[in-house]
Order: C-alpha cells, then sequence, then structure tokens
C-alpha cells in the first residue's frame, strides 16, 4: 500500500475536491464522531427523522446513533419495508458507507441491489456518507478493475451508483442551484 | 443527377428555404434570446477549454476515446450480440427497433400491458428522436419531464434548443412566466425559488409514477449494463422509484468493457460541461428490490436501429456514430449561437445535428437548416472524437441541392475563385464598377451580393506574374501554396512571403496551382473542391519529391492541404502533401528552433491579433503570434471562441441570406477589438480581414506583412 506521506496526499486532495463542489469534509477517529456529528447537524437543522442504509458500517452507525435516543432513526433491516419506505419519503438526513471512495473526482461507489439503499442517498435533502479511509482510490482509472468485477461478480440485478456532489442544476438563466431532485447537501466523513 | 443538371433555383429558392429565412430573420430580431443563447453557449465553450487546461493527458484521453468509438462502431454487432446477452441473464427484458414507430409501439405496449397511467421520464435526445413523450400522451398516460431544462421545454410546449441545454435560449423571466402560468399563480422571478417549486412538484411524480423512461448515455457489451450520466439526479430518482423502467436508446452507445465507457465519460463530461465528472452517474443492470414492495423491479431496454446501420454503411457518415452527444458542436458553432437549435437543427440539433436529422428523419429536414452551416470547421476543432462534422454538412448540401436545385446566388459563389480571376484580368475597371453604388445595387438585385459588403481590391498585377521574373537562390527548398487573395487581390502579401523566406536562405518555387476549391465546398459543390484538391495535391507532391516543404499564408489553403484535401482524397499522396505543408510562420518557427530565423531590426507598433478558425482548426494556436512575439512586438489577443462570420463568401451574401448573420456573428468581435485600443489589426485570414475591416473601420494587416516591413531592405 501507500506510505504515510502519499495517503495524506490523497486525503488532501479529496477534501479538497468535495469542499470545491459545495461539499462538506470532515475526518473522524471513530464511528462514534460520526453519530455526534450527525445528531449535531440534525438538531441544528431541526431534523427529526434519519434513514440510515443496511451496510455493516451504517448499522454500526445505527447502533451508535439509536443508544443516543434524540432522534427518529430507521433503517430496512430495523423497520418493515412499509415503515422505512414511509420514513424514506419524510427523512431530512440520509446516512450510508460506501464501497470506494475516489480522491480526485470526490466521487463515493455505492453498490446496491435493494432500491431503500439507493434511496437513502437520493431522497433525503442531506446525504452524510461515511468512508473507510481504506476505500480511498486516487483515480476513476484506479476503481475501474473493482467496476468491472463488480458487474462481472453475479448476473444479477446490479446498480453501482457514482456520487462525486449534490444535485444540482443550471437550467435556469445559466445559475447553479442545489438540490433539485436528490440531496442539497453533502457530508463526507472520512473515517480513520 | 450530374451536378451540371441541377436544378437551377433564383433567388427566391425552395418553400423550406423561405421557411428557413423567416425563422432567421425573427432570430436575429430576438435580442432576449440572443442574449440567453450567448450566455449559455460562450458558458460552455470556456468551460471546457478551462477543464481541458487540467488535464495533462488531454490529447491521449481524446485519441483513445475516437479509437474506442471506432473500435465499438467496427465491432457493433458482436458487442450487440454480447449486451443483449448479458443484460438477458439479469432479468432485464431487451428488444430490438429497426425504426422509430416499432420502437414506440414496443413503448406502449409496455405501458398499456402494466395498465400504467403515469410516467415520468429523464431527458434523452433518442426519446426526442421518437417523439416518445407525444406518443405516449396521446394515449391518456400522463407524462412528466423530470430534468429540470426538459420540464421548462414540455411546459412551453417547444423541443430542446440544445443537446445537453434543452431550455438554453429562454431567460429567467420567461421560465418564470412559464411557471406562473403553469401553477396558476405568480412565482418569484428567482432561480432558485423556481427551483424549490419545482423539486415539491416533480418529487410527487416520481412517487406517484408507474414507469420510468430514460435514455442511456453508453451501454456496455460485458455486463449488459446501462449508464446514465446526470447532474440533476433525476435519472436515479426515474430508474429507482417506478416498478417499471424502460431504457431507450441507439445501438452505437455500446461500448464493449466498462473501462473504455469511463473513457467515454471522460471526455463527455469535460467536452460537455467543463467538469472532472457529473454530480451522478449510474450504472444499473436488471431488477434490483424495489423499495415499496421489496419486489424485483421490471427493467426493459429497446435498442434503436432507426437509419443507424444506413449511418454506419456509409464511409463517410458512419463516424457521426462516434458521437458522444455533449454539445460541445453546438456551443461553439458560429450561427448556432445565434439561432439555437430550433433553427440551426431539427430534433438533434447543431452541426452534428445535420448528419444525425439526415438518417433519423430525412434529407429534407436536414437539408432546410443546412445552409446556416458556414463551414468554419470549429464543430471537427472542439468535438472530443474528432468528428469529420464539416465533410457531412458539405455532403448534405450536395445530395440536398442536386435533389432540390441551387440557389443562384450559391452558384455565382461557388464560382467565386474564376470571379476573381476574371475581376483582376479587367482590374482598373471592376474595381471602379464594384466601388459604384448604383452597380453595387443592380448586383444585389440581380446576383443577390449584398451592396453594404465592400469588395477586395483587384489587381492585374498579380503575385504570379511578379514571381515570374523574380529569381529565388537559397538553400532550402520552399514551394509557396499562393491561394487566389495573396494572389489576384494583395499580391503585398506574397512579396512578404517571399522575402521573409528569402531573407532566412529559402530557395521558393511555385509549383503549378489553382485555387484551394473552399468556396464551392461551402455550398456543397464537394466535386469542384474534390477537382481543385486532386490538382493541387498531384503538382504539390511533386514538389515534394523534390525535396521542397510546402508554405501556404492563407488560412483556408492550409486548411485545404493538412486537413481537407486528405479526408476528401483518401489518398497516400494527399497525406503526404499535409505531412510536408505548413502555415508561413509554422515554418519559420522552426528555423527559429534551429536557431536560424533572421530577427527584424525595427519594432512593431502595438497591434490587435484575430486568430482565424482554420488556423485554430489546424494547429489550435496561433503561430504568427509567436513569431511576432519572438520578434518584440507588442499584441494583444482578441479572445474570441468563434469565427468572425464571413466565412468564406457567406458575407457576401444579401440580407438574411448571408451579410446581416455575418455581422450578428462578428458583433461581439468588433466590440471586444474596439475596446482594445489600437489602430493596427492582424490576422492571416483575406475573409476575416474583409470582416473585421467592414466590422471596426480600422485597418487589418496580414502578419507576414506587417513583419516584413520590419527588416531594412
Amino acid at each position: 500500500m501507500s506510505t504515510l506521506e502519499e495517503r495524506d496526499s490523497l486525503v488532501s486532495r479529496f477534501s479538497a475536491r468535495v469542499r470545491s463542489v459545495n461539499g462538506y469534509f470532515t475526518r473522524i477517529t471513530n464511528v462514534q464522531s460520526a453519530s455526534e456529528y450527525v445528531t449535531k447537524i440534525a438538531l441544528g437543522r431541526n431534523a427529526k427523522r434519519i434513514v440510515v442504509s443496511n451496510d455493516p458500517l451504517s448499522m454500526e452507525f445505527l447502533n451508535e446513533i439509536t443508544r443516543r435516543g434524540l432522534l427518529d432513526v430507521s433503517s430496512p433491516t430495523t423497520s418493515s419495508r412499509e415503515d422505512f419506505f414511509k420514513s424514506l419519503k419524510e427523512a431530512e438526513i440520509g446516512v450510508s458507507s460506501v464501497d470506494w471512495a475516489v480522491a480526485e473526482t470526490g466521487t463515493l461507489i455505492i453498490s446496491t441491489s435493494d432500491e431503500s439503499n439507493r434511496l437513502v442517498t437520493a431522497l433525503p435533502e442531506v446525504h452524510v456518507a461515511i468512508v473507510p479511509s481504506s476505500k480511498l482510490v486516487s483515480s476513476l482509472e484506479e476503481a475501474g478493475p473493482y467496476l468491472s468485477e463488480e458487474t462481472k461478480k453475479s448476473a444479477g440485478p446490479l446498480t453501482i451508483s457514482l456520487i462525486s456532489s449534490s444535485s444540482r442544476t443550471s437550467d435556469i438563466g445559466d445559475m447553479v442551484i442545489l438540490g433539485v431532485h436528490g440531496p442539497k447537501e453533502l457530508h463526507v466523513l472520512l473515517l480513520g | 443527377m450530374p451536378i451540371t443538371e441541377m436544378a437551377n433555383l433564383d433567388h427566391t429558392g425552395t418553400e423550406a428555404h423561405k421557411r428557413l429565412l423567416s425563422k432567421v430573420k425573427a432570430g436575429l430580431a430576438d435580442a432576449e434570446q440572443r442574449e440567453a443563447l450567448y450566455t449559455g453557449t460562450e458558458g460552455g465553450t470556456e468551460g471546457a477549454k478551462q477543464a481541458y487546461t487540467e488535464v495533462p493527458d488531454k490529447d491521449a484521453l481524446l485519441s483513445n476515446a475516437r479509437r474506442i468509438k471506432h473500435d465499438a462502431i467496427d465491432h457493433l454487432d458482436e458487442n450487440l450480440e454480447n449486451f443483449i446477452q448479458s443484460a438477458k441473464s439479469a432479468g432485464v427484458r431487451v428488444h430490438l427497433a429497426n425504426d422509430a414507430a416499432s420502437a414506440v409501439q414496443l413503448v406502449l405496449s409496455i405501458i398499456q400491458g402494466a395498465g400504467a397511467k403515469r410516467v415520468v421520464k429523464s431527458k434523452s435526445m433518442t426519446g426526442e428522436e421518437l417523439d416518445l413523450r407525444q406518443h405516449i400522451e396521446e394515449t391518456g398516460v400522463v407524462v412528466v419531464e423530470t430534468d429540470l431544462g426538459e420540464r421548462i421545454i414540455q411546459l412551453a410546449n417547444q423541443r430542446p434548443a440544445h443537446m445537453i441545454a434543452p431550455a438554453i435560449h429562454m431567460t429567467v423571466r420567461q421560465v418564470t412566466d412559464l411557471f406562473s402560468k403553469h401553477l396558476g399563480k405568480p412565482v418569484p422571478p428567482d432561480p432558485e425559488q423556481i427551483t424549490a417549486i419545482a423539486r415539491e412538484s416533480l418529487r410527487q411524480d416520481f412517487l406517484a409514477a408507474d414507469v420510468g423512461i430514460t435514455g442511456a448515455n453508453f451501454a456496455i457489451a460485458e455486463s449488459g449494463a446501462i449508464i446514465l450520466v446526470t447532474n440533476e439526479g433525476n435519472g436515479r430518482l426515474v430508474t429507482s422509484l417506478p416498478p417499471i423502467t424502460i431504457a431507450v436508446f441507439g445501438s452505437e452507445k455500446i461500448v464493449s468493457t466498462i473501462q473504455d465507457a469511463l473513457t467515454l465519460l471522460r471526455a463527455l463530461v469535460l467536452s460537455g460541461v467543463g467538469k472532472k465528472i457529473t454530480s451522478y452517474v449510474t450504472i444499473t443492470r436488471g431488477g434490483s428490490k424495489l423499495a415499496k414492495t421489496g419486489l424485483p423491479q421490471e427493467q426493459h431496454f429497446i435498442i434503436l436501429d432507426n437509419g443507424r446501420s444506413t449511418m454506419r454503411r456509409d464511409s463517410t457518415f458512419r463516424e457521426a456514430l462516434y458521437c458522444l452527444r455533449c454539445g460541445a458542436c453546438n456551443d461553439i458553432c458560429p450561427t448556432f449561437r445565434i439561432f439555437g437549435g430550433h433553427v440551426f437543427g431539427h430534433i438533434y440539433t447543431g452541426p452534428i445535428g445535420v448528419p444525425w436529422t439526415e438518417y433519423t428523419s430525412s434529407l429534407e429536414d436536414a437539408g432546410e437548416f443546412a445552409p446556416l452551416c458556414i463551414s468554419c470547421g470549429l464543430c471537427q476543432h472542439t468535438c472530443p472524437v474528432n468528428i469529420n462534422i464539416p465533410l457531412m454538412i458539405a455532403r448534405v448540401k450536395e445530395k440536398y441541392t442536386e435533389k432540390h436545385g441551387q440557389l443562384s446566388i450559391n452558384r455565382t459563389l461557388s464560382n467565386y475563385e474564376s470571379f476573381v480571376k476574371f475581376a483582376s484580368t479587367i482590374a482598373p475597371v471592376s474595381n471602379f464598377m464594384l466601388k459604384r453604388r448604383v452597380f453595387r445595387k443592380i448586383l444585389q438585385k440581380t446576383l443577390g451580393l449584398d451592396a453594404r459588403r465592400p469588395f477586395p481590391i483587384f489587381t492585374r498585377h498579380t503575385f504570379k506574374k511578379w514571381f515570374r521574373s523574380h529569381e529565388s537562390t537559397g538553400s532550402r527548398r520552399v514551394a509557396y501554396f499562393v491561394d487566389t487573395y495573396a494572389d489576384m487581390c494583395e499580391p503585398e502579401i506574397g512579396k512578404a512571403v517571399t522575402g521573409l523566406l528569402e531573407i532566412n536562405d529559402c530557395n521558393i518555387s511555385l509549383p503549378n496551382q489553382v485555387g484551394s476549391g473552399m468556396p464551392a465546398f461551402l455550398y456543397g459543390d464537394v466535386k469542384t473542391t474534390t477537382k481543385a484538391a486532386k490538382f493541387n495535391v498531384q503538382h504539390l507532391a511533386q514538389a515534394v519529391q523534390e525535396g521542397c516543404e510546402i508554405v501556404s499564408s492563407e488560412p483556408t489553403a492550409t486548411y485545404c492541404l493538412k486537413e481537407l484535401y486528405p479526408r476528401l482524397l483518401g489518398s497516400d499522396e494527399a497525406d503526404t502533401v499535409a505531412a510536408h505543408s505548413h502555415d508561413l510562420f509554422e515554418y519559420l518557427l522552426g528555423l527559429h528552433n534551429e536557431s536560424k530565423l533572421k530577427m527584424p531590426d525595427k519594432e512593431m507598433e502595438p497591434a490587435a491579433y484575430h486568430l482565424p478558425c482554420h488556423t485554430r482548426s489546424v494547429y489550435d494556436k496561433s503561430n504568427a503570434l509567436e513569431v511576432l512575439k519572438l520578434a518584440g512586438a507588442n499584441i494583444r489577443t482578441v479572445r474570441y471562441n468563434t469565427c468572425c462570420g464571413m466565412a468564406g463568401t457567406f458575407g457576401f451574401k444579401n440580407g438574411l441570406e448571408g451579410y446581416d448573420v455575418s455581422m450578428a456573428v462578428g458583433e461581439k468581435l468588433f466590440d471586444r477589438i474596439k475596446e482594445i485600443d489600437v489602430q493596427l489589426v492582424l490576422t492571416e485570414s483575406s475573409v476575416c480581414k474583409m470582416q473585421i475591416e467592414n466590422g471596426t473601420g480600422l485597418k487589418v494587416v496580414h502578419p507576414a506583412v506587417a513583419l516584413w516591413s520590419l527588416y531594412k531592405t
């Protein structure tokens, strides 16, 4: 793997890129700080409801934040499908982990086969992504083999989302507006 | 039908031509739309230009992208088969549609079969090609466009005015009025608030939709997945919420591997929106579990041919299938910038829209707006996969005029080179006559030449005559390709070129040659251009064989020698000539690199410089500017991203046919030149010179003439 210096440069390129497209970037050391972070932004914007995708890291996060008991948090594994879909429509914040992240383009790569998990990153106004630093690569080309493998490993249903900033448009008067359909805010928490 | 038997139309032309002129008239008069178009297209061109400055491997990326598309189209049958197989084994229902009608029928039967009532759509040019929304709406099903720009177009009941920015032609005020009318209550004239209102209402549409329809930016043979590229994220909601999704796309979208798609994606996004990547890229295949029910989503792929196979069989038009739909050729095109895609386009808009319209719609639809192409060549220059759009447009013009006749003015100007020769032979008389207002009024009435456009001064004392009694004695052998203007209108250019080369130890010869043939190309008379190409290539190849390098001083001539002739002739001889051809200043820079360039003795007065399109097409920079700067000249380059507007002989034509459009295209250039406080303007092109002199009243000089005047001889 890379030396410490290379790793630092990778992280600083990643954070610079995320911030350059109106994203928020924070380094955290454990999942507990992720739950502190999300609680803070939730209280700050008076958000009531949080949806969490069902990957292992997000589940750890779910346990942490549920313990605090301040917010209404749900995930596909903790609620019925019907209830979770209702939460998805109402939630102000969605929290997920990622499979890989790309420093150069600030891209989060998330593979899903249940739309509940994809919608966690698509419906709420705020998307918080927890990125394990071991999953950070330099360029899209470097992530290419993973994408190739992921699409070939099984013949079944598959969706890979490459998310590189919040939802944006410039269709009216050539002015950039954030949050036209999906998240207005993208928060990246780099773990470790 | 041979061109000689072609119908000869008078100046009024066909019904289609009259329609075009009335659209041109309305477009020129619509100041609000012109401003919106300028902001959008200039932003597009400038954004891509800036973005590429941060791409160190630009050349490798783009040649790789072209190679990938080349291979994909070569192996289309095989890729198609693999794609279908992989998609099917993932559970996707794959359908093939030979033409638009069968594609529409497939979509309608899926919708009806499911008893669907509400459809959400994301923006797709293939959808536009099929009039898909309109066909579905006719069956009583509600269709909502979810891309904000496309939604605006739907509410306005229009077509997209641009390949990737459908509402590029509309102002904030117009969009405000549109939403106010649609909602039945006033909406604030603020893009942010309008977007928020649209978000709320579209969210309900997404949640209520029975079917989601998309196109595809790429399809991957090895995995049977499609790729959707969006900034808004509407594509994600269209593909995740409805229980049924349908992707309709052309067979040319299939590439072999995801790595190939990632390379094309990079080029598409850089050229399309001037970014490293869009907000969202979605790779999807098969029926993921639906959030609401947990049932697998029903996914359909409809792969459309609709003329693509025919396009693929034509050696010239085949590479139109390489198009990534980035829209960069729309942004840079000088006339598109004035009129937008409703005038310069049918369904597919802008330069690449001409060949695409011919094959997916009809020659008639393509030929109607093709005359607005003024052959500046910038579309090919800016195209990330270097599609030879100018040649395709010239072919469309050719086919169209063979079928429907040629306008008398176009026929006259196709023969411009012969006209110059004649005017030069009778020179004092022609100059005298062409300055008389009465005579110009007559020419305007009879031939359609605009009386407001000054003609160049012709001379009997041509450069070639002067050169006959001139002796060249240097040791470097150079063959000079003079072209028409430096020979018969301004022989001082030819003499300056001779002086500059000889002072640098060159031995100049003038091989047998005719004019470049470009004036005929502009009006689709490709046969005449090809004839000139053959003649010139044959004689210049001879000169190369004798050890000469070829030098030209007219940008259009260099463009012909290096770009157009090899494409037209496809011969080794043409390639050899291209490889040994240089514009004068490229040749001089070569000498400088060997430390053998003699510097001038005097200093030049401050000047502004304008880069001609054909120089930009060949070199992507100005060699003249580099040489003049080496000589210590104080020169300000005029920042301008498109053509000056005269475009060969286009600016000679009367009113809406040429002159008015030409001056509208040049307007911002003239302003910027006047802002630079200088008395002298430099540019290599005789055509740009006429246009800038006419538009600014300033003196315009060929850099060779300016440089040569600095030597003590």
